[in-house]
């Protein structure tokens, strides 16, 4: 009777999955050039999902974790790296990392043990790369780098750090790792020696860095600043670090105490960065913020970074329906193409 | 016979054949000398009124009560856990809770979590759907869903004890004691439950870790009969609910969730021929403590107060012409871990006046609050009934309704949006019952238009609550109730309900997120002597999960098993088979409920 029963509920849940969408047929190493889209997902409803388009927009195939492996990704993802040929989902509610091949998706292992709250992984050597964890976000005390080794894709040790590290960014010696302050707020980056593979000092910066970049020897760190609800306002800041004098800060740039600026990203040598729904564009030698935007979103940008000449910007839209990703031509500041992905688009890709 | 019925209903196996006999019910209720609310049953000739049983009865969580007897979506995160009522599509924040008069919503979120109130030891349990805002204020959109313990000046003496063991490791003990002569009463209500709930998800390798939990209610109730028309009382619900929160398929967890509710009430009752005057002094205390980590002592709280004064002067102006005033006087405080401390003050006046001839009966009613920081519409509501021989009977409403923004929406840090307006709804519905001894059918086709719905979306900054949305509710509901067979011994009875509905979004003309369209109950009940048996069947429709219907939960079908032995007039024993087939279900994504499941039930009362 319970076979029957199993067997009648498979035929029902295949019929009825199959009758949701026309399964997208892949081909092998389909995933090789453009972009991936990490669809967080609806919080608590297990829908998270990935996907693929070529650096243009012009196709998009969504949900190919679950087409590729028949298997959902989980809840809440966060991120994608790479690293030997191998794609590193992070997933933070499930507080895994889906470990695929990189070209086709295939799932070749999980790792479970050794994260709390894990949000974005970043290679530091051959086999090794570092993730930023959480652990409890309301805990100031227990936050870490995992270890994790990309030949066996294990977590093989951790690094304690300040409350809240989030993004990550590399130079030749360093890796940084922004604080942004998980549920509470923070305002230091992590500077790890690569070389010797410990932490090398802490600096401080403005409040809430949310993302960096790294041109010609300098690191800039973008910071959010407090937002007015938590009553204790302060402006969006801009850092430029010198690598080579010791962290000095040669420049600060201040925006209006209610600008509060995010997504630094890098193209050439020019800077790019999201405030208020539009997009503007500073070199990396100017000596003042920009005046003017050169891209007027028409929405709310949940994500935004730009790759080989193009920016994309993804849009959660409600959240609680598949959300869009547009391209825009750096060039002339066009718009190429939206397409529309997956549930909560946030981290891209590239490989 | 009816003492056998009303013992029946008492601390029996609640079958259907009698519960369900809204009629039977009603009249047991009201010719009992008691205190309840002067706009009960028996007033609301226009609705189709659902009486549930003392879950002492079936022994079930205010969840299970209702989906055990009515065709209603409950959106319950796994077995115990947080728990609302959908009525005729509307949100959780939509139905509102009252208990003994009083509308006890948390004044933060507009909801009452089932799973936080014990619906055990209660005298009357019933459900209202239709807007009634005239006489609940806030909230009274989709229906009521109503508590109330009556104090009756009859003497007796009774305990009354239930004993539940069930699969994971699930526990229950009720205590109830009623003692009262012509001069006092007195009640006694004590509940303690505790579960592991580390049930196997089915299909999975995985058990409902981190879903323990432990409930504790108790109240007392106390009425005092000072002079022939006098009438003092004091009625107290008491709980704090300590549960850990289960995780999904996908997301471990390690939180804890802890919520104290204290609700007391005094009032005073004069009646006399022609005129009646009820003043009730109510106050109720909720706070929730969140706890991420539960081995750590770090949490979040918030917490609110309730301060109420109520009176209702009814006027019998003829035999035919009733005409009631009602005042209210509400001050709530709120304050929280993500709320500064907010106070808000409230007065309502209302007024019903009603017709009743035999066979027709009209009310009419108006209210209107007044409140110091938002401007509150005029609501009201017409209500017809009109009976047609014996056995036809055909009711009409149509009403006004609102919902105040609650202090989460108005206040919360960050987000809290101190410009939202109440939400505004214009409710009607056409009903025709069919009763006779053997086969009642009841129809009701309902309309909901409501504005201005508040709901939390992302802005540029962070998200706020907007009065934005609109949104269409329409429906049909058919219950009814065959008695198949019926000698002296045997009864053999059958009892359906069926729901269809829509709930749409005005501008993007989609199916609201998490409102089933199509929900069905069947009841099929026997007894021989002193055996009972029950076989429930339950479906639930597709449900959306997402604002562009593009994600669902598939639907399901449950059924489930009861068992009844009746040793004697004290003492009787109930086994329910929960879920036989074993079928994965869940009605929030990836929080699946348990698959088979038994419980064992012994009842004893003196």
């Amino acid at each position: 009777m319970k076979r029957i029963n199993l067997l009648l509920t498979l035929v029902l849940i295949l019929g009825l999955s199959s009758c949701k969408k026309p399964k997208t047929t892949i081909d092998e190493g389909a995933f090789s050039s453009g972009v991936f889209i990490v669809n967080e997902g609806q919080f608590g409803h297990g829908n998270a999902s990935i996907s693929f388009a070529d650096d243009q927009l012009a196709q998009v195939s969504n949900d190919i974790y679950q087409a590729t492996n028949n298997l959902p990704l989980g809840d809440q993802a966060q991120s994608i790296s790479f690293a030997n040929d191998k794609a590193y989902i992070v997933v933070t509610g499930s507080n895994k990392i889906e470990v695929t091949d990189a070209k086709t998706m295939e799932k070749k292992v999980t790792i479970a043990s050794g994260l709390s709250n894990p949000r974005y992984m970043e290679n530091i050597g051959l086999h090794t790369a570092l993730v930023t964890c959480w652990g409890d976000p309301s805990d100031a005390t227990d936050d870490y780098l995992a270890i994790v080794n990309t030949n066996t894709d294990e977590v093989t040790g951790n690094i304690p750090v300040d409350l809240g590290p989030e993004k990550m960014v590399k130079s030749d010696n360093y890796l940084f790792v922004a604080h942004q302050g998980a549920w509470g707020t923070n305002h230091k980056v992590t500077v790890f020696d690569l070389v010797l593979k410990q932490i090398n000092t802490v600096l401080t910066v403005g409040d809430r860095p949310n993302s960096m970049v790294v041109k010609d020897g300098f690191l800039w760190v973008l910071c959010g600043g407090e937002p007015s609800w938590t009553g204790a306002e302060t402006a969006g800041q801009l850092y430029k670090i010198d690598l080579a004098n010791n962290f000095n800060i040669v420049a600060t740039f201040d925006f209006a105490t209610t600008e509060h600026p995010k997504f630094l990203s890098l193209d050439g040598d020019q800077l790019y960065y999201y405030l208020n729904g539009k997009v503007y564009q500073m070199g990396t030698t100017a000596t003042a913020l920009p005046s003017s935007e050169i891209i007027n979103y028409n929405g709310s940008a949940y994500n935004m970074e730009t790759h080989e000449g193009v920016l994309y910007i993804t849009d959660a839209l409600d959240y609680q329906q598949e959300g869009k990703v547009s391209a825009y031509k750096l060039s002339d500041n066009q718009l190429i193409k939206t397409q529309t992905v997956g549930l909560i688009p946030g981290d891209l890709g590239f490989h | 016979m009816k003492y056998k019925i009303i013992f029946f209903l008492l601390f029996t196996c609640s079958f259907s054949e009698i519960f369900s006999q809204d009629i039977g019910l009603q009249t047991y209720v009201l010719d009992s000398v008691l205190i309840g609310n002067l706009t009960s049953i028996k007033r609301q000739k226009a609705y189709h009124i659902i009486v549930l049983p003392d879950s002492l009865a079936s022994s079930a969580s205010l969840s299970h009560l209702i989906e055990n007897h009515t065709a209603i979506f409950i959106k319950e995160y796994g077995r115990g856990m947080l728990s609302s009522i959908s009525l005729r599509g509307t949100g959780a924040a939509h139905t509102q809770i009252v208990w003994n008069g009083i509308a006890i919503n948390s004044i933060l979120n507009g909801q009452t979590d089932l799973n936080t109130f014990a619906p055990a030891g209660f005298d009357e349990i019933y459900l209202k759907k239709g807007g009634s805002s005239v006489s609940f204020g806030s909230g009274a959109i989709g229906g009521l869903l109503v508590f109330n313990d009556h104090v009756s000046f009859k003497p007796q003496f009774s305990i009354q004890n239930q004993t539940k063991l069930g699969s994971f490791k699930t526990g229950l003990e009720h205590l109830k004691i009623v003692k009262a002569n012509e001069k006092f009463y007195t009640k006694f209500n004590f509940e303690i439950q505790k579960s592991k709930n580390d049930y196997p998800f089915v299909g999975y390798k995985l058990k409902n870790d981190n879903g323990a939990y432990q409930n504790l209610d108790y109240g007392f109730i106390g009425g005092w009969h000072l002079r022939a028309k006098h009438q003092i009382y004091f009625k107290s619900k008491i709980s704090r609910t300590d549960r850990e929160t289960s995780r999904t398929v996908f997301m471990p967890q390690n939180a804890r969730l802890l919520m104290d509710n204290k609700r007391f009430l005094i009032g005073w009752q004069y009646q006399s021929r022609y005129f009646k005057s009820r003043t009730q002094i109510a106050y109720l205390d909720e706070n929730f403590q969140y706890y991420f980590n539960k081995e750590a002592t770090r949490h979040s709280q918030s917490s609110g107060q309730t301060y109420l004064i109520k009176n209702n002067l009814n006027f019998q102006i003829s035999k035919h012409h009733n005409l009631l005033i009602g005042n209210e006087f509400t001050h709530q405080k709120g304050l929280g871990d993500h709320i500064d401390m907010h106070q808000r003050i409230n007065y309502a006046l209302f007024a019903i006046w009603s017709q009743n001839w035999s066979k027709i009966n009209t009310q009419v009613k108006l209210r209107q609050d007044y409140n110091p920081a938002v401007k509150i519409p005029l609501v009201g509501a017409v209500e017809i009934s009109y009976q047609w021989q014996q056995k036809h009977h055909f009711r009409f409403n149509t009403s006004k309704n609102f919902r105040l923004p609650t202090f989460n929406d108005l206040y919360w840090q960050p987000g809290g949006n101190t410009g939202l307006k109440p939400e505004e709804s214009y409710s009607s519905e056409f009903g025709y019952d069919f009763v006779t001894k053997k086969l009642n059918l009841h129809l009701t086709g309902f309309l909901i238009n409501s504005h201005n719905l508040i709901k939390w979306t992302p802005g540029a900054q962070l998200w706020q609550p907007q009065n934005f949305e609109t949104v269409i509710y329409k429906g049909l509901e058919i219950s009814g109730e065959k008695k198949i067979k019926s000698y002296s011994k045997i009864i053999l009875s059958d009892e359906f309900h069926l729901t269809y509905q829509q709930a749409i979004n005005h501008k993007t003309e989609k199916f609201l997120a998490f409102t089933p369209q199509l929900m069905g109950l069947n009841i099929l009940s026997f007894k021989y002597k002193k055996f009972g048996f029950q076989y429930r069947f339950r479906y639930q429709g597709r449900i959306y999960t997402t604002s562009t219907n593009s994600k669902y939960l598939p639907a399901y079908q449950l059924h489930h098993v009861s068992l009844a032995y009746y040793f004697n007039r004290h003492i009787n024993i109930l086994i329910n088979l929960n879920n036989i087939l074993n079928t994965y279900y869940e009605n929030v994504p990836t929080r699946p409920q348990p698959g088979r499941n038994y419980e064992l039930i012994f009842n004893f009362k003196i």
